[in-house]
């Protein structure tokens, strides 16, 4: 039996020092590609939009200060560029196998490109949203979502408020079109 | 050492349901188009204290919180999908699963399969195996991407406590590839 026990131990030592030795996260990829040839980052602070004409509830109020910042970063297919497409989807990939990175939903294909949607919080709320999708053709791109215990249950009330607001929608448009203008349509049919 | 099988068993029981290798299996194949809910997404969906008034739709979200997974494969290439009728059928013969009913509709058929839960209207697991849909989606001419697609094969499968009076209404209202042969469902 002890030896058992010990076996047990050391694999879960090995699982624990391999978990420490990633090291790399999802923030350090981000800060060390922002620059990079064929990246594109945008980064939005949410205090960047104003809501001062805007009258919100109190759930409103709350859901909005729980938000920190809006961060994306994309990659543009080209055509000499695959083995660097295919590496940098497969660091990615390792990153987010971080268990501390939960799963909602991953769906897709190997033709057409896949997405997979994770995040940082316990089951009422969640701390970091992550959507990180790549289409075959165009590239791939991680769209974060930072914040602290944000409730999706009174983030969904901001919802009616974002109509209202226009100022920042020009940016995020960009990054879309970044991509290709048809490339919306699809980030738009990932909510669920 | 209690606590050593305990923690064992908390690894081993997700794994328990549909075939996780599987799965994997044919998740990664090039010709296999996957969608995966996991638990969480049906535990924040019971968390969002939404305002139903509809009677109907809150019991639909109270079915959600139970529901462990939502896993569904599609697949338009022929050999495949006899690859995966065949490990449906292996997978079916070595799990507790019993028929519940089938449909067929022309040239499609459309089986369920369920294993027993606590009393007549809740099953534990519930297989979804659509072969045939090609014929149907024929004269739709539905593109994705510029490409014509026909899926031959939906393969769908839910697990949780699941009430079988609630899968129709739950499949309505996700928008998931083989919903459509979901709400077939019917209990009575």
């Amino acid at each position: 039996m002890q030896s058992i026990k010990n076996a047990v131990m050391a694999v879960i030592l090995v699982m624990v020092s391999w978990g420490c030795d990633q090291g790399l996260s999802l923030q350090s990829y981000y800060v060390n590609n922002q620059e990079a040839p064929n990246f594109i980052s945008i980064d939005i602070p949410v205090s960047f939009v104003s809501l001062e004409h805007v009258e919100l509830t109190e759930d409103q109020q709350e859901a909005y200060e729980s938000i920190d910042k809006l961060n994306m970063l994309g990659f543009t297919r080209k055509d000499d560029n695959e083995e660097e497409y295919r590496a940098e989807i497969a660091k990615v990939s390792e990153i987010l196998k971080d268990p501390r990175y939960q799963e909602l939903f991953r769906g897709g294909n190997n033709r057409d490109g896949r997405v997979v949607i994770k995040y940082i919080g316990d089951d009422t709320t969640i701390d970091e949203l992550i959507i990180f999708g790549n289409a075959t053709e165009r590239g791939f791109a991680i769209i974060r979502v930072l914040g602290d215990k944000m409730d999706p249950s009174k983030i969904m009330k901001l919802g009616d408020v974002v109509n209202e607001i226009q100022s920042e929608e020009n940016a995020v448009q960009d990054f879309m079109n970044f991509f290709s203008p048809t490339s919306k349509i699809e980030l738009d049919s990932l909510d669920m | 050492m209690k606590k050593l099988v305990f923690i064992i068993a908390l690894i081993v029981a997700p794994m328990a349901g549909f075939g996780q290798s599987l799965f994997d299996k044919y998740e990664a194949n090039d010709d296999v188009t996957s969608v995966v809910f996991t638990q969480k997404v049906f535990r924040m969906l019971a968390e969002l204290k939404l305002d139903v008034d509809d009677p109907e739709a809150k019991e639909v979200l109270d079915m959600a919180a139970n529901i462990t997974g939502l896993k569904v494969l599609t697949t338009d290439n022929e050999s495949v999908s006899a690859q995966m009728k065949a490990d449906v059928d292996r997978y079916l013969r070595s799990s507790q699963l019993e028929e519940l009913m089938r449909v067929k509709d022309g040239e499609q058929t459309v089986k369920f399969f369920v294993k027993e839960g606590k009393d007549d209207n809740h099953v534990k697991e519930l297989l979804m195996f659509v072969s045939g849909l090609s014929e149907v989606m024929k004269g739709q001419d539905i593109e994705i991407n510029g490409q014509k697609r026909k899926f031959e094969t939906v393969l769908l499968s839910l697990t949780g406590d699941i009430d079988l009076r609630q899968v129709s209404k739950l499949a309505n209202k996700m928008d998931v590839p083989g919903g459509k042969q979901l709400e077939k469902v019917n209990k009575n």
